[in-house]
């Protein structure tokens, strides 16, 4: 910071001090916008002269001049910047035109993929992301940049997918059931086969969504989710030799392990099994085979009830653990602060027949948990050559390599029946910070004795095996691109592109032979006879292997045809045909008795002998056997079209068809092809004669229509079998029946009618588009309901619907012009879904407890939102008991079983969409001078969420707290106060605890307003300086709980980061 | 212009093979299974692999039935709290018992006939020098076996017991004899699914082969022990007599109970001597080990030197649980073993008077069950004395087998052996009377919507 201001210092007396000297005559005129308006704030700079000027209101300026030749920069903050030589010769007054920028919808070229197309000609809904606006935003996978600014793109926050850190997108929302969901990735030419993540960002020029049918339907059965084009750098003929360097560096808070509910204090927990133990509950456990893990409250009070401790002593035990807090230890041992590094370079050249780009970036990001980390090489280069006039080549290599460490999975739990969570007095280290075992999946007192020290140690410590974890995927990807394009005439051309890509990772997870999980397996398989222990896992580590690899090949080959003629007709066509092919292997292995010094290991495994488990003999188990393999192909052969013909620059039609064929097993092969085709019509109604809104200059109608598709590779025509499991009993190799064969399987197909405008104020002042768009999700994939007397109950084949509508809203205004620029855009999309043909109907509960999609699946229910939310009606807490009531037949009740057995589909709780109906973002930003300042509030509204609360059985089966525990009914009159029902005793009620969790209680509006982010940056000469800071948190939540509802169940909140960063050209 | 005009046809030979891919080839091409795992079934190890999908064939036999006898019992917190619809009902034998919950042990058996369906018709398309090998026979006669095996859990639990003056009009079950899951079929009589299981059986039985790799996979003499239990079932004594007569022919060992380890867990080894044929009961919650407690009459029948009472029971007082499976496990085996059929080979020859060689078998099995040198011969005065000691004996022998519901509905047309069950939940008595019509349990609710077949009354 301190440089910036000795900059400014530097840079303010140098201004006044020219002023006084002039020596050459000074340069003044005006600078205006394409629409001849005059543009206030527009900045001016000399650059060997180092003069600086801005214009007033009427656009007018004027600067002194110290040296010739010169160049002269001038930048809005709207508009494009233009470069202007001037030179001894340059004649006052100097009129400059400056053209808006892209995002305000004029001669924007957006990308579908097959081909460029001027937006101002486009018939579809398209949204363009620049290169500008995509560096705003700091990350290492390129899609996160589109968050927050893309109108009609959904991040979802709150799905299972997205809580295992996948990117799950919607663009307009849902238009499938069971197939795949998520929009087609395309960078450049061709989609892209493997993990996007292998993208540097810094390649990246541009991002194009393809949002309708027209946009999107050159895509085929790919199209249905939507498409998103990735544009990268390339370099220009004749460029000169351009260098550009970019480093940030990003710190992460440590995430906040108190944001979660999901926790009860050590003293009530405890006080919880004081009471539990008084009543016997752990009676059955203390004498249980399979021994089961006791918490250490629970062994104390044992050794209390024997004898072993005294009163006094087994109290003054327990009262030294009500104080602690695991989570305290889970914070300072298993978390830190992220640091991520980033580090670009690039080098553009060209000269008169070819252009080169390479690149090279590194990223490291230490995560938020320890000892997780990852790493990211990349190489990217592009060659064009003009061989003639007529034949132009393209070559380009990509290379990615990467490297995933997860040793730390961020949540420890203990074991044993139910999974038992971690008590929340674990202690992790003692005072030195020396590692302490907790217990595990077998009582303490069991592991303690085990074995009479034949055995391994069977004690389990965190610390230690966070220390000796060992989990590594190593990742490379190669992408090689040619292309070939031959002109015949300038009119017609005709061009082949191949893509080749290979992508393979390597995940090897080392079990250190001092690994809990390897003395765990070797210790419940060892048996001791006569002393003499016998281990059926030799001794040594274990290690796990799992590989990946990916080989895609794709060829097009395509006619392009763009003619003009008499001035008022121009007409663009292309036609092709692809075909590509993706396989993916995959396979998994185990090696046990292994010796990483030098990588051997024991190959004399017995995997057939049910073996007697050690800690329980009355049950067996085969060694476990991970090993696994599969390949997957996909194949397509593709025909496409797509034709626009301008007339008069008024009104534009287009045209779009393709054809897919692919390997749909079994399937009819006339059916196998589905042609996919679309229509678009524009009209820029403000160049038309009798158009005359002088304040309106710009004004354009567009409307779409037409068929993209959507594909379910799961479903076969023939009867087939997967050979997919083993004998229970032999083991053999054993096949499921999938499906009975369905010869009349069909693509999935999305039907959307598109109707938008795009306008203009005088000057720019407001600009924007706004969309509206109705879809149907035609001949999905679903299930029907079949007499089980089949051998099914049920059968997949085209027989769902779903429709949709929605909006998108974009407007930029231009707030102020002047010294200061102020901007803003402002993007509103609506987009909701719902079922209206399926042809199962589950039992309520399963739409009650998974039908907010909690579980990753769709549970249709005709006339409702694909992922709605629904309840048992809720009717308070019982006065005498804190029971909670719900309704039976109408009236109120405390029946459970019968409420959870007699509620309906027709009268159980529905709320609305578990998805945001309604979002989209506010984008300030500031410029003033060399400064920029910019800002993001996004807003999700219109949804619901589920918020969890505590539970009996829970708490004492699975130790899963909550701090609803604590704000629970005690008395008469809590039920006044408090919707949280009172504690039950043993025997739980489960159907009481179920309706509860699945009460309208506890369900939450989704409503809330979050700032996002924050970027500020000082551009010097070829340098620009930023900072930005990414999840500040939420400025207005619709619940009360203080829940963040953009979160999976279970997630902490994203923490904020803090980013600097430079970008250097020269 | 010339180098211009090779890289023209440079074009056009790629314009070409493009257009080549894209039409001769472009079937075969796009023929490419997308995943490798998935099977056409075709030919004999796809068939076999089939019916290697042990969870299906061998793992979940229907057991509705166990679940509504006397076997065990439950206790009201476990019957409130821990059942399901399905489980709750079919134990105090209610008139509706499913509440729309789908049926396993219904769709289980029909799944098997799809893939026995498949196999059928698969072997049929082959070509004939391929139906002389030992495998076409062995597949074939598997096919019929499972297929036979699931109508006849089928019938004995969703149609009326057999009676010969009606069984011509009573309703059997919807016989599915080919695997198109849309042709379906309304319900034969039940003459006519007891004539389809008994034919198929006897194919199976001469295609079988008196030696299998393992005991999940039917043998010739699994066909005739399940033979013996099909005939004993619809009351055919001499029938059953001969299938129990030339299955033990096959096999007729008996396991010494005094070699095993009554303080195992489960005393009893997978697979064991005895075991004919390896199923194993649907795992319903209710009557899972931990819940069902043995029935205490029951229980007390076993004497002190009968070593059942401790290999087959552990725990005191009411909460005696069961740990006898030949399973070796938690869970209950169903298959037909040895001792069924030394039992069943006795019941028929008391029924046809031949009370020695009835007494005989008996005790051949008994001296096997009790402490050496502790068992003194069971002796009968009349056959009719050597009916009701022999069908006493059956009711200990085959406890937790699933086979109490059959002999129920045959019995209980016997005024002599007729019974009445009870339960008591929570002070509540609940009855089931013989012969009653709830012996019959009702074809699942979305059977009916979908195929329209007739209900059972109930």
């Amino acid at each position: 910071m301190n440089r910036i201001f000795c900059l400014l210092a530097l840079l303010c007396p140098l201004v006044s001090i020219s002023q006084i000297t002039p020596s050459i005559s000074p340069l003044y005129g005006k600078v205006v916008s394409t629409d001849n308006s005059p543009l206030a704030g527009a900045n001016l700079a000399l650059l060997k002269s180092k003069r600086r000027a801005t214009t007033g209101f009427d656009g007018n300026f004027s600067m002194e001049i110290t040296s010739l030749p010169d160049t002269l920069v001038i930048s809005h903050i709207s508009f494009t910047t233009i470069r202007i030589p001037v030179t001894a010769t340059t004649g006052n007054p100097l009129m400059i035109v400056l053209e808006l920028k892209n995002t305000s919808l004029q001669d924007v070229v957006v990308s579908t993929g097959y081909q460029d197309l001027s937006k101002e000609r486009a018939t579809g809904s398209f949204v363009k992301i620049d290169h500008e606006l995509l560096n705003r935003r700091v990350s290492t996978n390129i899609l996160d940049r589109l968050e927050g600014v893309t109108p009609g793109l959904l991040f979802n926050r709150n799905t299972i997918a997205s809580s295992k850190n996948l990117l799950d997108l919607n663009i307009r929302g849902h238009s499938t059931l069971f197939a795949n969901d998520q929009p087609l990735v395309v960078v450049d030419n061709f989609p892209y086969d493997g993990d996007i993540s292998n993208i540097n960002p810094n390649d990246v020029e541009s991002i194009t969504l393809l949002k309708d049918a027209a946009a999107a339907s050159i895509w085929g059965v790919k199209a249905g989710n939507g498409v998103i084009v990735i544009t990268t750098k390339k370099a220009k003929p004749n460029q000169k030799l351009a260098v550009a360097f970019a480093a940030n560096t990003t710190i992460g808070e440590k995430p906040d392990l108190f944001y979660s509910r999901s926790f009860l204090n050590a003293s009530d927990f405890i006080d919880v099994e004081d009471s539990l133990f008084r009543r016997g509950f752990y009676t059955n456990d203390f004498s249980s085979v399979n021994r089961p893990p006791l918490s250490p409250v629970v062994d104390i009070l044992r050794k209390k009830q024997s004898g072993i401790l005294s009163a006094a002593e087994a109290d003054a035990q327990i009262n030294a653990l009500r104080g602690l807090d695991v989570r305290n230890d889970l914070s300072k041992y298993l978390y830190r602060s992220s640091l991520n590094q980033q580090y670009a370079v690039s080098i553009r050249t060209g000269n008169t027949n070819s252009s080169y780009y390479f690149s090279a970036g590194f990223d490291k990001n230490l995560s938020g948990l320890q000892g997780n980390e990852n790493t990211r090489a990349s190489l990217s280069s592009l060659y064009q050559l003009s061989v003639s006039k007529k034949l132009n080549l393209s070559l380009g290599i990509n290379y990615t390599q990467s490297s995933i460490q997860s040793n730390n999975p961020g949540t420890i739990t203990t074991g044993g029946p139910g999974s038992r969570n971690l008590y929340p007095y674990a202690q992790l280290a003692d005072a030195d910070g020396n590692a302490l075992a907790i217990v595990k999946d077998y009582s303490s007192l069991y592991t303690d004795t085990a074995g009479a020290g034949k055995l391994l140690n069977w004690k389990y410590r965190p610390l230690d095996e966070l220390r000796l974890a060992d989990n590594t995927t190593r990742s490379s990807d190669v992408r090689i691109n040619f292309g070939l394009t031959y002109s015949f005439t300038p009119a017609f051309s005709a061009e082949v592109k191949y893509q080749y890509e290979k992508a393979a990772s390597i995940n090897r997870n080392l079990f250190n032979e001092q690994s809990y999980f390897t003395r765990n397996l070797e210790n419940m398989y060892s048996s001791i006879t006569g002393g003499v222990v016998t281990r059926p896992i030799p001794l040594g580590g274990i290690v796990d292997f799992a590989n990946t690899a990916l080989q895609s090949g794709r060829v097009r080959g395509q006619l392009n045809y763009a003619t003009k003629w008499k001035t008022v007709h121009q007409f663009s066509a292309i036609a092709g045909t692809e075909i590509s092919e993706v396989i993916n292997d995959r396979n998994t292995n185990r090696m046990y008795g292994y010796n990483d010094e030098i990588a051997s290991n024991n190959t004399l495994i017995d995997y057939a002998t049910n073996y007697r488990l050690y800690y329980n003999p009355g049950s067996t188990a085969r060694i476990p056997n991970p090993q696994g393999i599969s390949e997957t192909t996909d194949r397509y052969i593709s025909y496409y079209a797509n034709a626009a013909y301008t007339l008069r620059a008024l009104y534009t039609f287009s045209a779009s068809g393709r054809i897919d064929k692919s390997n749909l097993f079994g399937v009819n092969t006339n059916q196998k092809a589905v042609p996919l085709y679309s229509a678009g019509f524009a009209y820029e109604i403000s160049k038309a004669s009798f158009y005359h809104l002088s304040w309106l200059p710009y004004l354009k109608l567009r409307a779409s229509y037409g068929y993209s598709g959507n594909v379910d590779k799961t479903v076969t025509g023939y009867t087939t079998a997967l050979a997919n499991t083993l004998g229970f009993y032999s083991g053999l190799p054993a096949s499921t029946i999938i499906n009975p064969g369905n010869p009349e399987l069909r693509w999935e197909r999305v039907r959307m009618l598109n109707t938008g405008i795009d306008f203009s104020l005088k000057g720019g002042w407001l600009s924007g588009s706004i969309d509206y768009y109705t879809k149907k999700g035609i001949d999905l994939i679903g299930s029907s309901p079949i007499a089980p007397s089949s051998g099914f109950s049920s059968f997949r084949g085209n027989t769902a619907n779903t429709a949709g509508h929605g909006l998108d809203i974009v407007l930029n205004s231009v707030n102020l012009r002047g010294r200061l620029n102020w901007t803003t855009q402002f993007i509103l999309s609506q987009a909701s879904d719902k079922v209206t043909a399926y042809a199962v109907t589950s039992a309520p509960v399963t739409y009650i407890q998974q039908g907010y999609g909690n579980g990753g699946t769709i549970f249709p229910l005709v006339g409702k939102p694909l992922f709605g939310i629904y309840a048992y009606n809720w009717a308070g807490l019982d006065a005498a008991t804190g029971n909670p009531l719900g309704y039976l037949d109408g009236t109120i009740s405390s029946d459970y079983t019968n409420i959870l057995a007699k509620t309906t589909v027709d009268n159980m709780g529905f709320f609305g969409s578990s998805r945001p109906t309604v979002f989209g973002s506010v984008r300030n930003s500031f410029g003033y001078k060399a400064f920029s300042f910019s800002f993001t509030v996004v807003y999700k509204l219109d949804y619901y969420f589920r918020a969890g609360s505590y539970s009996s059985a829970s708490l004492f089966n699975n130790w899963l707290g909550h701090a609803d525990y604590t704000l629970r009914w005690q008395k008469p009159g809590d039920e006044l106060l408090t919707t949280i029902p009172s504690l039950q005793f043993p025997p739980v009620n489960s159907n009481r605890e179920q309706f509860y969790g699945s009460s309208a209680v506890l369900v939450e509006k989704g409503d809330h307003i979050r700032l996002q982010d924050i970027q500020f940056g000082y551009t010097h000469g070829h340098a620009k300086f930023f900072g930005y800071l990414n999840n500040l948190g939420l400025l207005w939540r619709a619940n009360k709980k203080g829940l963040d509802p953009d979160l999976f169940t279970g997630n902490l909140p994203l923490p904020i980061t803090f980013t600097i960063g430079c970008n250097l050209t020269f | 212009m010339k180098s211009i005009f090779s890289i023209r046809s440079l074009f056009t030979f790629i314009v070409f093979c493009i257009c080549l891919a894209s039409c001769k080839k472009e079937e075969d091409w796009l023929a490419k299974k997308p995943n490798k795992a998935l099977v056409v079934p075709v030919n004999f190890t796809d068939f076999q692999s089939l019916l290697n999908n042990e969870d299906l064939f061998n793992g979940n036999d229907v057991s509705l039935g166990f679940m509504a006898v006397e076997d065990y019992y439950v206790t009201y917190p476990v019957w409130q709290a821990r059942a399901t619809a399905t489980e709750r009902n079919s134990y105090t034998w209610e008139q509706n018992i499913y509440e729309g919950e789908s049926v396993i042990d219904w769709n289980n058996p029909y799944q098997q006939t799809y893939y026995c369906n498949t196999i059928l018709e698969g072997l049929d398309k082959m070509p004939v020098e391929s139906k002389a090998a030992p495998d076409w026979k062995q597949l074939q006669g598997s096919a019929l076996f499972f297929r036979a095996y699931a109508f006849f859990k089928l019938a004995f639990t969703f149609a009326a017991p057999y009676d010969k003056n009606t069984a011509a009009t009573d309703a059997g079950i919807p016989l599915r004899l080919d695997a198109d899951p849309n042709n379906l079929q309304s319900r034969a009589s039940v003459q006519q699914t007891y004539d389809r299981i008994i034919a198929d059986l006897k194919l199976a039985e001469e295609l079988l082969p008196v030696t299998v790799s393992i005991k999940t996979k039917p043998s010739k003499a699994a066909a005739r022990a399940l033979l013996a239990r099909v005939y004993l079932s619809i009351e055919d004594y001499d029938n059953a007599l001969l299938y129990a007569e030339s299955s033990l022919l096959l096999n007729n060992t008996l396991l010494d109970y005094n070699s095993l380890n009554a303080a195992a867990p489960f005393p009893f080894g997978l697979f064991n001597a005895e075991d004919i044929f390896h199923t194993r009961q649907v795992a319903y919650g209710i009557f899972n080990i931990t819940r069902a407690f043995v029935d205490t009459t029951l229980y007390r029948s076993y004497q002190t030197n009968d070593l059942r009472r401790i290999l087959y029971f552990s725990g005191s007082g009411s909460t005696i649980a069961f740990k006898g499976s030949y399973e070796g496990s938690a869970t209950y085996y169903s298959g037909p073993a040895t001792a069924e059929l030394y039992l069943t080979r006795a019941e028929c020859n008391a029924r046809k008077g031949n009370t020695i060689t009835a007494m005989n078998d008996l005790n051949v099995l008994l001296q096997k069950r009790w402490k050496t040198g502790s068992f003194v011969s069971f002796t009968a005065a009349t056959p009719a004395d050597a009916l009701a000691i022999i069908l006493t004996e059956r009711r200990k022998e085959l406890v937790f087998r699933g086979t109490r519901w059959l002999d129920l509905r045959r019995l209980n047309k016997d005024t002599r052996f007729a019974v009445s069950l009870t339960r008591i939940l929570n002070g509540k008595t609940y009855t089931l009377p013989p012969n009653s019509q709830l012996y019959v349990l009702p074809i699942p609710d979305n059977e009916i919507r979908l195929s329209g077949i007739q209900q059972n009354p109930r």
